[in-house]
């Protein structure tokens, strides 16, 4: 499964690759499993990330495995939205380490987007591109 | 009528829609003998709903029900879902679940109506028999599951609330086949109906017979065949006929252009009348189990001809009914007058009748109930009924040609038989409110007829106003009109303002122009021509009471002044407007200081305000007013301008200001001046304020195809030029600006819209005052006109 996410990312990557050197990973993810990613992604050198709390369902309409349940209805399930922008060259192994960190094999895993990033400034230097980074 | 070819489709759309649904159950058998599942005996897989009817579609829900006998752990339930529900899921399979015991099941069922319908279609899959019996046998015996009367309340008071959401017009022109009118939910009421009553098994006889079933069948199967391409072309789980589909669907359905029909026409002709059939027949249905069972059985409330026991129309003996089949015209006639739906027997039998062949019209008699039907109060739903049973055919032949019929234009909302039929009854209500127009109009049995069927010739090409005059006149020799009649009628159809019927081709507000627009065609009908000239002196109250109201009040100190600017005054716009409101223009039009000058009038109604503008005319005036309007983001609703024979301009507005609470009039009355005068070069700010615009209405506009005609009969002064179009930022500001650089001057213009569908009527002359005849200059004065529409320079 990892494989296979990562080699459509790559697909989608080498659109992009002449262009944009910078990309954004977008990922939802579970929340209990904020903690371990945030120290995993650091320890990959990672120095800044942007974390929201959103709620959110995809094809199995936010059932959680429960007994019962109104199978009518749609419901949102709270997740976390965990967005990082990194050189293009790291993208493989975000990617990697994202779903390594939070997979647990059940539905909600999550997913994650990756998209290309024009670019970044620091507001205090005015300094831009991978620098800012 | 069940062509071959629809008996070939529905039984496609099945064929198709089980096949996908054995597709679902052979992969469930496998996962499940692959699953450890099969170790114990204590799962029970079920069907629900869709699924359960084996009517899949690509992209349909697939309700599964894991019964237990009794609670099992949650970890081992996690462990059995998992193996069936991912395989199902990474499929493309939208699955959705639950687990329950038998008595948890029962119980949900008692409060969740959803669950309970669901599970009137419970097919079981797999897995322990044990379970299966105990459940059908729980089932079987439960009470509240069986309760035939609180079920049928459920159901009405669910379809009534379904039937609201998706009854507006727009899920007309885009019909959404699962939950609209007469849709597959109806059709499966219908079946749950059915069953709950016991007609399934016999328990009862059917009021349906069963050629109605048939019919059914063949419609419901062609619904399905419709859903199942629907979600294959947009690849996604969508049930409503969008527009950009509707081509492709028809293809896929088979269809080919015919001789004065698009491919498309064909298809929605076929849609609408099966889902007229389903409709009525859920209506019917309902109503009729919904009576006490006694109501049903006990007849008390009749007489030799009706018997309205049930609180639906019967025939108290339909076996007679072939001896005396006006009784058949009787009924509609009842129902128009005094309301009532028929039952689904006495539908039955009609339909019965008129298939054995039998002539409902003896003596001409029912032309005469015809007539009278037209100018009930419940017209509609008689005259629906009417069409549906086959009895309009029947005795209008002609009609057939326009069942069903969608006019593939943007402005067009319902079907032409729908459409006349409403156009009646706009006109009963326009009797009820407006009564003086009616005073005008001596021979209604004409005005209905006309009305009825104005749009007669739509079913045979265009131009359909001269063709349908030519039939009208042979259907109404034959309803005993008399020549003076026949003439007026023919008159009416050939020239039918097309505007004047415009509330019924799609609803929306009821505009003071169309009023008054409506009230000049009762005065043409009684010969007066528009520029005043009054032949019929008995006919001109309204105008002359006008008159005489503005003389008297000039004849006071007040208004002497302005006693001498009455000459100016065009008849349409006396007409048209309150003497209050005229007497203001008059003072405002002397105050005036010089061409430049521009004054304003606004007038706050409860949901929307009024401008009115007076200044003196300009060539491109009209289309300078409507651009400050729409630089300034105020929305025109509808417009009426005149310019009187002084040159003064007046020109009401009805608009949305761009936010609640709107108080800038002031500035806008200054925005205006500064225009006027060139202190202000507003087209520069226009095109700027147009750009950022641009990208949000291009996402909104429909794909249907803009109307655009030059018509030069309906005025003997004005060339009428008439657009009818998706409305956009500065639409009528553009339409205008070509209208004046071709060259023309507006004299009056009529705008109006229905939510986001502008129509446009503009009476033009050319620069020394005449009509536009030369076939070369209209073609060019459209062609701009045309360009304008589509884009902003």
């Amino acid at each position: 499964m990892a494989r296979q996410a990562i080699q459509s990312a790559d697909s989608c990557h080498e659109q992009y690759k002449g262009e944009f050197t910078m990309k954004k990973i977008e990922a939802i993810i579970k929340p209990f499993k904020l903690d371990e990613l945030k120290e995993t992604l650091q320890s990959l050198g990672i120095t800044g990330m942007t974390v929201t709390e959103v709620r959110g369902f995809g094809r199995q309409k936010g059932h959680k495995e429960i007994y019962r349940g109104a199978e009518y209805q749609v419901d949102f399930i709270p997740k976390v939205k965990v967005e990082i922008v990194v050189k293009a060259e790291l993208v493989d192994s975000v990617i990697q380490t994202i779903i390594t960190c939070t997979k647990t094999g059940k539905i909600g895993d999550g997913k994650i987007f990756v998209m290309p990033i024009e670019n970044v400034i620091r507001i205090r230097t005015g300094e831009q591109g991978e620098e800012a980074i | 009528m069940m062509s071959r070819k629809t008996q070939d489709t529905a039984a496609d759309g099945l064929g198709l829609a089980r096949e996908l649904s054995l597709r679902a159950d052979r992969i469930i058998h496998k996962l499940y003998s692959a699953s450890h599942f099969q170790t114990s005996d204590l799962w029970c897989i079920t069907a629900l709903g869709g699924y359960g009817r084996q009517e899949l579609c690509p992209h349909s829900d697939l309700d599964i029900l894991f019964l237990i006998e009794k609670k099992l752990p949650n970890k081992e339930i996690e462990e059995g879902l998992r193996e069936l529900l991912y395989p199902l899921w990474d499929k493309g399979f939208n699955a959705s679940y639950s687990v329950r015991t038998v008595k948890e099941t029962i119980v949900d069922a008692g409060k969740d109506f959803f669950l309970r319908t669901s599970l009137m279609d419970a097919r079981h899959i797999c897995g322990s028999a044990s379970v299966r019996e105990s459940f059908s046998k729980t089932l079987a015996r439960d009470k509240t599951f069986n309760n035939a009367k609180r079920f049928i309340a459920d159901l009405v008071a669910h379809t009534a609330k379904r039937h609201k959401k998706y009854g507006d017009t727009a899920y007309f022109l885009e019909p959404n086949i699962k939950d609209g009118h007469g849709g597959l939910r109806d059709y499966q009421s219908i079946m749950w109906v059915l069953k709950m009553f016991g007609v399934e098994n016999n328990q009862i006889r059917s009021p349906l017979s069963s050629d109605d079933r048939d019919e059914l069948v063949d419609a419901a199967g062609f619904m399905v065949k419709t859903r199942f391409l629907l979600h294959t072309r947009s690849g996604r789980k969508t049930d409503q006929m969008h527009m950009e589909f509707q081509e492709q669907l028809s293809t896929d359905m088979g269809y080919e252009p015919g001789p004065t029909d698009t491919a498309v026409e064909m298809f929605l002709k076929d849609f609408h009348t099966k889902a007229l059939t389903i409709r009525s027949s859920i209506d019917s249905l309902l109503q009729y189990f919904s009576q006490p069972r006694s109501f049903r059985f006990f007849s008390f409330r009749k007489d030799k001809e009706f018997d309205l026991s049930s609180g639906l129309i019967d025939f108290t003996f339909p076996e007679h009914l072939h001896k005396d089949p006006l009784l058949i015209m009787k009924a509609f006639e009842r129902m128009a007058k005094r309301g009532g739906t028929l039952s689904p027997m006495a539908r039955s039998r009609i339909k019965e009748l008129l298939k054995a062949g039998t002539d409902l019209n003896t003596d001409r008699l029912a032309y005469r109930i015809m007539l009278k039907i037209l100018q009930s109060r419940n017209a509609q739903k008689a005259l629906t009924d009417m069409v549906d049973t086959g009895v309009m055919e029947h005795l209008i032949p002609e009609f057939a040609s326009v069942r069903a019929k969608t006019i593939f234009d943007v402005y067009h909302t319902f079907t032409v038989d729908i459409h006349s039929i409403h156009t009646v009854s706009e006109l009963y209500r326009l009797h009820q409110e407006e009564d003086e127009a009616f005073r005008l109009c001596r021979d209604r049995d004409v005005l209905f007829f006309s009305a009825f069927l104005h749009d007669i010739g739509k079913g045979y090409g265009r131009p359909h106003a001269e063709k349908g005059a030519e039939i009208i006149r042979s259907i109404a020799e034959r309803y005993g009109f008399d020549e003076e009649q026949l003439s007026k009628i023919v008159f009416l159809v050939r020239n039918h303002l097309v505007m004047a019927d415009t509330k019924a081709t799609g609803p929306g507000a009821w505009n003071e122009w169309k009023a008054s627009l409506l009230r000049e065609l009762y005065l043409r009908t009684s010969n007066i021509i528009e520029k005043g000239i009054l032949r019929d002196r008995k006919n001109s109250t309204p105008l002359e009471e006008k008159w005489g109201e503005l003389v008297k009040r000039s004849g006071t100190p007040d208004g002497a002044h302005l006693s001498g600017r009455l000459w100016a005054l065009p008849q349409t716009y006396v007409l048209a407007s309150d003497p209050n409101d005229i007497m203001r223009h008059l003072a405002t039009s002397i105050s005036l200081k010089g061409p430049d000058d521009i004054r304003m009038e606004v007038m706050h109604r409860r949901n929307h305000t009024i401008l009115s503008i007076i200044t003196r005319d300009r060539p491109g005036l009209f289309s300078l007013l409507t651009g400050v309007l729409a630089l300034s983001r105020i929305d025109i609703i509808s417009a009426q301008i005149f310019t009187w024979y002084d040159s003064t301009v007046v020109d009401t507005f009805r608009v949305l200001p761009p936010w609640q609470d709107y108080q800038e009039w002031d500035k806008l009355e200054e925005l205006f001046k500064d225009c006027l005068s060139g202190k202000i070069d507003f087209e520069t700010k226009l095109t700027s304020a147009q750009k950022l615009k641009n990208d949000e209405d291009k996402s909104m506009r429909g794909t249907g195809r803009p109307v655009l005609l030059i018509d030069n009969e309906t005025s003997d002064f004005f060339t009428i030029i008439e657009v009818r179009a998706h409305k956009r930022t500065g639409l009528i500001h553009d339409i205008s600006r070509s209208i004046s650089s071709s060259g023309l001057e507006i004299h009056r213009a009529f705008l109006s819209r229905n939510s986001d569908l502008l129509s446009s009527v503009f009476y033009v002359v050319d620069s020394v005052g005449e009509k536009i005849l030369d076939a070369h200059r209209q073609q060019e004065i459209l062609t701009l006109v045309g360009t304008s529409i589509d884009s902003r320079a």
